[in-house]
């Protein structure tokens, strides 16, 4: 029994080290994005795209947004979406390594500041601080909206979609999921 | 909140702006400070896991059976219209932002924005440099505004 856990670590120790050359590639590439995420993984999507799709080849076009759909229909944060790339690169390893590349450096930093933010509750640095990041991040969303409206807009169908998302969200409270679940449903009845 | 009254309304409020201005996902920030208010390091690093573990579980079975299922077509059907619906919210989000961009820095913040956007999309600057880059700027604005 002991031995066979034995072996059974040492499997897993080995499949680990044969891994190890892609888990610190996930490392290298996703932690210089940890610190820049301002709003989220949405705003590092491009750059995502940029690594994983065009760079390495980790998957493909499709593959990419067919995640990207997934991460944003599952329950869950957002941020499962590079948890789905780095399963798909290396396993579960792969999933694990590259979620804590990209969650523990903001947070780290966060439980650090936390302490003397809420005694010292700063308020000019606080409006500072949130508004310096602004201008980048809207140019960033606009990069983010670009490369997924590109991929959508050649099919007339999916940009009506688009289009009608867009203003749902703009006029309504209603969930977003309704829409992704509208949109997923054409989707399935019609050839996109 | 509702169930624990760890936190009343207000605190909530403080702790939701502290996590948002911070680089990261809300969800994980927010979990991080209510968890280092209430028990320190210990409770942050338990609200952290509470979320992490279902959603790396989650995502890697989705992953999985993605891959499985990766020639079925109807599936593949059915995430292409997910995307497209996926593409108006970020547009959406897209056109929010820039609305407060413009109303706290008017033409200066979108021509900021706009470069930016130069940069990723025509130069293909990794984004950490484009917004290390730019944040020098951003802080002069708001500085001069705040």
């Amino acid at each position: 029994m002991a031995f066979g856990i034995k072996r059974a670590t040492a499997a897993a120790g080995a499949a680990i080290m044969v891994k190890l050359p892609l888990l610190a590639a996930i490392g290298g590439h996703f932690l210089p994005l940890a610190l820049v995420t301002f709003g989220g993984v949405n705003v590092i999507i491009p750059a995502l795209h940029t690594i994983c799709v065009s760079e390495l080849h980790w998957l493909g076009d499709e593959q990419f947004y067919d995640l990207l759909a997934l991460a944003f229909a599952a329950p869950g944060p957002n941020m499962l979406f590079v948890a789905m790339i780095g399963s798909h690169v290396a396993g579960v390893a792969g999933a694990i390594t590259a979620t804590l590349c990209l969650v523990l450096p903001p947070v780290t930093l966060l439980a650090f500041v936390s302490h003397w933010w809420f005694r010292a509750r700063p308020g000019r640095l606080r409006t500072v601080l949130q508004n310096a990041v602004l201008p980048a991040t809207t140019g960033v969303f606009a990069a983010a909206s670009y490369l997924i409206l590109h991929a959508v807009i050649h099919r007339p169908l999916g940009l009506a979609i688009s289009i009608v998302t867009l203003v749902v969200t703009l006029r309504t409270r209603l969930h977003p999921l309704w829409m992704l679940g509208l949109g997923g449903l054409i989707g399935a009845f019609t050839q996109l | 909140m509702d169930e624990r009254h760890w936190l009343t309304l207000a605190e909530f409020a403080e702790i939701a702006s502290f996590a948002q201005s911070f680089p990261g996902a809300i969800f994980f920030n927010l979990a991080v400070a209510i968890g280092m208010r209430e028990r320190g390091v210990a409770g942050a690093a338990a609200a952290l896991g509470g979320i992490l573990v279902p959603a790396i579980t989650v995502a890697c079975a989705v992953e999985r059976l993605q891959t499985a299922l990766d020639a079925n077509l109807l599936i593949h059907r059915i995430l292409a219209g997910i995307v497209a619906a996926a593409a108006g919210l970020f547009a959406s989000t897209f056109l929010q932002i820039s609305k407060t961009t413009w109303e706290r820095f008017r033409f200066t913040g979108i021509a900021l924005a706009a470069f930016a956007f130069y940069l990723i999309v025509a130069r293909h600057v990794p984004l950490p440099y484009v917004i290390l880059g730019l944040l020098p700027l951003g802080i002069g604005l708001a500085w001069r505004s705040a």
